[in-house]
């Protein structure tokens, strides 16, 4: 979207047009989910989390002025959402729930019933072995570095941007970017190792 | 001869793609003696290769109707206005700012004008009456006790407003009238 355009929409939403904000936001609800979805690691959760993120944007709209990128603003108050929700949580790692793991169901532990695989490629890619431990790996990072590798590596936002979003000295971007990755290649060592 | 610490900075940058030629010639002439810092770039780009190659995920296809409802339906205050969009931290700091000021304010103010209409009954009957609620000379005659207590009540209106306070000019009054 032009920036123009952008920000002749900020200013309609600003003045509460509903439609106007519902124009600005669309773009970015489904990076925003994956985002969410890949810091508290349960799909579930980051809908709710999306949906916080849209309601308080709308809130708060009025007082965005523009300092940062729209999507910058964005994401700083899903990260905020975020660590409040891991925090919440009581835990530092995110919930996974592996397709493997049997049901509790009244008459005890039963096997999970899952869909076919063949005819739904992403869930043929969300099962694989390979993914869930990634995604266990990000898990088991403490909120901090865990948000500078998904901005970075998932979402794809620079350097400056992620500052941005998370207040940030770009030299702390740079080194929990690094401590990130050497804490994950710990954790997936059996994985990379050795990696030609 | 630099060490091999030297060199996190610049493997970070390689790993992250941000590195200039500059950069990468230097740390290429390190690697290629220091079998331990190459392979600690390759593994750190397999993990890189491996975050970035999770797959995106996507709502649900109702999400996006549904968190529009809700956005229809949210009324938003000017509270939520200012406040809205702000982490709690920063929350928390400009609601005690906010109460600081409001209790500066509010001694401040108390300070100037002394007590507001809502001092309390003992204070009043203890205080003498200002000057301008000092009840009217005593008539001479009682038949004109009638005039006098109907500029009394001129005087006093204000009184009605404080009823511990008429109480005791009450009294007062009903001494001069006899």
């Amino acid at each position: 979207m032009p920036s123009n355009q952008v920000e002749a929409l900020l200013q309609r939403a600003r003045a509460g047009d509903g439609e106007a904000f519902e124009q600005l936001i669309e773009p970015h609800v489904g990076r925003l989910y994956n985002y969410l979805a890949r810091m508290v690691g349960d799909p579930a959760d980051a809908e709710d989390l999306t949906q916080d993120v849209i309601l308080r944007a709308h809130r708060a709209i009025g007082s965005f002025r523009g300092g940062a990128t729209f999507q910058t603003w964005l994401y700083r108050i899903a990260t905020n959402i975020a660590v409040d929700a891991l925090r919440r949580r009581g835990r530092r790692n995110a919930r996974v729930t592996s397709l493997d793991d049997p049901l509790q169901a009244e008459q005890g532990l039963v096997a999970r019933e899952v869909r076919d695989t063949q005819r739904d490629p992403q869930r043929l890619a969300e099962a694989s072995e390979l993914i869930e431990q990634v995604q266990n790996a990000i898990a088991e990072l403490s909120p901090k570095l865990r948000a500078v590798v998904v901005l970075f590596d998932i979402q794809g936002l620079t350097y400056d941007e992620i500052a941005q979003t998370l207040r940030l000295p770009l030299g702390t971007v740079k080194s929990r970017l690094f401590n990130a990755r050497t804490r994950l290649r710990e954790l997936l060592e059996p994985y990379v190792a050795g990696a030609a | 001869m630099k060490t091999c610490n030297h060199y996190k900075l610049l493997i970070g940058a390689r790993v992250d793609g941000t590195a200039t030629e500059a950069e990468l010639a230097e740390l290429h002439g390190h690697l290629a003696e220091c079998t331990r810092c190459a392979g600690e770039v390759r593994e750190l780009e397999r993990v890189r290769r491996l975050v970035t190659g999770l797959p995106r995920l996507r709502p649900s296809s109702g999400f996006m109707p549904a968190a529009m409802a809700r956005v229809r339906a949210q009324r938003v205050s000017w509270f939520d206005r200012l406040f809205g969009g702000m982490q709690p931290a920063e929350f928390r700091l400009a609601a005690m700012v906010a109460l600081v000021l409001v209790v500066c304010i509010g001694v401040g103010m108390v300070a100037l004008h002394g007590h507001g209409p809502g001092v309390s009954t003992s204070a009043v009957v203890v205080k003498a009456p200002p000057p301008h609620m000092a009840p009217p000379a005593r008539p001479a005659v009682a038949s004109a006790n009638d005039e006098y207590l109907r500029e009394c009540r001129l005087v006093h209106g204000a009184l009605d407003q404080d009823r511990a306070f008429w109480g005791a000019e009450a009294v007062q009054l009903a001494s001069y009238s006899r």
